[in-house]
């Protein structure tokens, strides 16, 4: 289930404040706790029911290992069952995500002619899993308590976070689950975690996916693009995730907020950054943490002299591009971004006194361009992106871009009320001007954490809140139009 | 305003723009007055309920989908018929080029199936929707906020396009056709024609005995029998024409209509648009001709038919046509 559909916003969402509250106001938290697992799993398995036999498999593995690993002193069954946890979070992962691309590969090498699984990714494969994995973990370093296995399961399944992230850790979220005073209905976190949705809710209708209509249109036509058009492409696909992810988080956090829990910040103005280094502690931060806490600090960290500190960092994003995807362009994009980082440490980018907007500057530019790789169906897509971005060739944006832009309800209104001459005779000027005003939109608004922190309610916010959630809603599904050309 | 009449018939005191069918004819079929449906592909949107009505007496809709498969147009009018038991009367168009494709072939994705059940929990993304505020409703409001009229349905879904040869030219060119390798009529490519006509059409005739069904196959310009004979299609389409004839002859209450033998009408290029849309006057010439039971298929005449057809587009001089 998505958060933004109409069965999420009308049906399931409001079922599950008023079951979860409703049980807690009658104490039976227990239940509530049922109720909130049993809501998860409906919104995982709407779906796809197999994905759901995946994810309840996994929590029982999982809570079964460490279980028993809590009964065990240290010594080498506990550090069996460590082991056991890991391989069986990593394979599940490997099996799932990865074994189509190990033997795509090693059929390319090798001429030979495996058979592929063709298995649909499940969805959140790669956050629930890692949220296990430090589970297990903590469980063998004694940096755990006891929990019972319907916390466990609610911790794990807690459907804000299910399947984009954040990455929360389990002493993040269970003890939230547990106190008392958070089982109470809010009404000042209600309307804070309310806004934060309508806020995210449009970042992601109104922004990423319209941003995604540019962008699909450029990446399934590569060759016929222009110098301006790749240009407008790429940062279009910069803009698409960026609101893509910021709106995933707002609603995520807004929706748990709501319920009067505290997620973790996962995205902090990543735009903003005047280095990949910093761009890394502003986007998906709770990755970074995980990484950070469970592979780089493990492998050394900085500690272990400056060879090894790069190495690490590039062990690290080598991994981090693996994990974003099974393609050698998510492994590539996640070595630039490695190499960028370990140079800026090399050469001390941090040091170096140029003017701040064009350290941002130039940090959105490099991020935008591994953006491109990151989108890119294969290298060679990339490759030849990059090659018409360079080809020199100006004049008019690809006409399906713009033409495609121009089908937005929005566009066609600003035809009706006589902006048409304008349109037609400038068609590069309102996608630009769409992404131009979206991005500076990047550097100027706060984060929503921030936003939601320092929120007053006034009659402002409330009709912001109302005009955001029916135009976003509104926009949810779109006719489709049945062009025939046979003319 | 329930501008695809989803739930309720169109108001009297407020003016409809019929437009996009496959958002619409659902909502037509299910609160609309009437007792004959005309339905088809883009063959049947010019088509005028009024002349059809003032030939067999009835009071008809007209439900076209341009682009469609023989199965879209079939559930739709399952559906229809479902829904209203005084219907006696089907004017179908039968598109002479789907013959050989797949029972349920379609060239669209993302039809409003929420529009055509009888689920209401699944109505939101009518509801709630942008684009149908946009191009459903405001356009109502306008045309009844300023007293202009509505579509008529003669005027639903009509087309007026220049035709003539030099227009069927611009999406016709003989020289990028070439013969298709699979030109032979295999039991496969019958077992596939059997499926495609009992699923979409017999049964459905056979369902509603006590309704008349006029079908007829599409009368496509000499341009259309000229691709097939350069595609080297032709016997194969022909062995198609005989299975599925055979087969809807079978029911009592279809009333099949073949005018591949109007030769002054199929090759006068002055009566198309491309190689297969006739012009709107065409399509009168079409209700005329049924209602005279002009090119009627019979069990008697069927063979002689195919024979003449075989004989004619076989021989014809297509090099002509461009001279």
């Amino acid at each position: 289930m998505l958060f933004n559909s109409y069965i999420f916003i009308f049906l399931f969402f409001p079922l599950t404040l008023i079951g979860y509250f409703g049980l807690s106001y009658a104490r039976k938290y227990k239940a509530a706790h049922a109720f909130l697992v049993g809501m998860s799993l409906w919104f995982y398995g709407y779906n796809n029911i197999y994905y759901l036999a995946i994810l309840i498999v996994s929590i029982i593995l999982n809570y079964g290992i460490a279980n028993r690993m809590k009964c065990l002193k240290a010594g080498r069954m506990r550090r069996f069952l460590m082991l056991a946890g890991v391989f069986l979070n990593i394979g599940i992962l490997l099996y799932f995500k990865y074994y189509d691309f190990f033997i795509e590969n090693i059929n390319a090498a090798l001429k030979a002619e495996l058979p592929l699984l063709k298995l649909a990714l499940p969805l959140g494969i790669s956050f629930y899993t890692f949220q296990q994995l430090s589970y297990v973990i903590d469980v063998y370093r004694d940096e755990c308590e006891s929990y019972s296995f319907l916390e466990y399961a609610a911790y794990v399944s807690y459907f804000p976070q299910l399947v984009a992230g954040p990455i929360v850790y389990h002493s993040e979220l269970i003890p939230q689950f547990r106190d008392p005073a958070k089982k109470r209905i809010n009404f000042d976190n209600l309307s804070k975690g309310l806004y934060a949705f309508s806020l995210g809710l449009a970042k992601k209708v109104l922004l990423a996916d319209t941003f995604s209509k540019i962008v699909t249109v450029g990446y399934g036509n590569i060759s016929d693009l222009n110098t301006p058009s790749v240009i407008l492409v790429m940062v279009c696909y910069s803009l698409q995730i960026y609101f893509d992810f910021s709106g995933y988080c707002d609603m995520a956090y807004g929706m748990a907020y709501m319920m009067n829990i505290e997620l973790p910040q996962n995205f902090n103005s990543p735009y903003k950054a005047a280095s990949i280094t910093e761009f890394w502690d502003r986007w998906h931060m709770t990755l970074t943490r995980f990484f950070t806490r469970y592979v780089y600090i493990p492998l050394g960290g900085s500690r272990a002299g400056t060879f090894n500190t790069y190495r690490n960092i590039l062990i690290v994003f080598l991994i981090s591009g693996f994990w974003h995807g099974a393609n050698w362009t998510f492994i590539l994009w996640g070595t630039l971004h490695g190499i960028c980082k370990v140079f800026e440490h090399l050469l001390k980018v941090a040091e170096w006194r140029i003017p701040k907007f064009i350290k941002i500057g130039v940090t959105f530019a490099l991020v935008t361009l591994a953006w491109s790789l990151f989108r890119a169906e294969s290298i060679s897509d990339a490759f030849l992106l990059w090659s018409r971005l360079f080809s020199g060739e100006f004049g008019p944006v690809y006409e399906p871009i713009t033409e495609k832009f121009n089908e937005l309800i929005e566009m066609k209104f600003l035809y009706r009320v006589g902006l048409g001459n304008i349109i037609d005779s400038y068609p590069f000027l309102f996608p630009a001007l769409f992404a131009g005003v979206s991005y500076a939109a990047c550097h100027t608004m706060r984060n929503t954490q921030e936003k939601v922190t320092r929120l007053k309610l006034t009659n402002l916010k409330l009709i912001t809140v109302v005009i955001l959630m029916l135009w976003s809603i509104l926009s949810l599904s779109e006719i489709s139009e049945f062009l025939y050309f046979n003319f | 305003m329930d501008p695809y009449f989803h739930y309720h018939e169109p108001f009297s005191s407020f003016s409809y723009r019929l437009y996009e069918e496959r958002y619409i004819n659902d909502g037509i079929s299910r609160h609309f007055n009437y007792d004959a449906i005309i339905t088809g592909t883009s063959m049947s949107q010019n088509f005028k309920p009024s002349e059809f009505d003032a030939l067999f007496g009835t009071n008809s809709i007209k439900q076209p989908f341009p682009g469609a498969g023989y199965e879209e147009i079939t559930q739709n009018l399952a559906r229809a018929l479902t829904r209203n038991d005084s219907v006696d009367t089907v004017l179908w168009t039968l598109d002479y080029n789907g013959l050989l494709r797949a029972y349920d072939w379609k060239q669209y994705e993302e039809y409003p199936a929420y529009l055509y059940d009888e689920n209401p929990l699944n109505d939101a993304p009518y509801l709630f929707n942008k684009s149908i505020l946009y191009h459903g409703i405001m356009p109502n409001l306008a045309l009844t906020l300023t007293g202009s009229p509505g579509t008529t349905m003669d005027e639903y879904s009509s087309w007026e396009r220049e035709c003539g040869l030099q227009t069927i030219l611009y999406s016709y060119s003989r020289d990028s056709l070439s013969p298709t390798p699979d030109s032979t009529y295999t039991p496969a490519d019958d077992a596939n024609v059997r499926k495609t006509i009992t699923d979409n059409f017999v049964t459905l005739a056979n369902q509603y005995p006590d309704v008349t069904f006029y079908i007829f196959y599409s009368p496509y310009s000499i341009c259309y029998w000229d691709a097939l004979c350069l595609e080297e299609m032709f016997e194969k389409q022909l062995a198609a024409e005989q299975v599925a004839t055979e087969l809807l002859l079978e029911c009592p209450n279809v009333k099949l209509y073949n005018f591949f033998d109007q030769y002054e009408i199929i090759c006068n290029p002055d009566n198309y648009s491309d190689p297969c849309h006739y012009s709107g006057e065409i399509n009168s010439q079409i209700l005329r001709w049924i209602s005279e039971d002009t090119g009627l298929v019979t069990k008697s005449n069927y063979k002689e038919k195919l024979r003449q057809e075989y004989e004619f587009y076989s021989n014809y001089d297509y090099e002509s046509i461009y001279k």
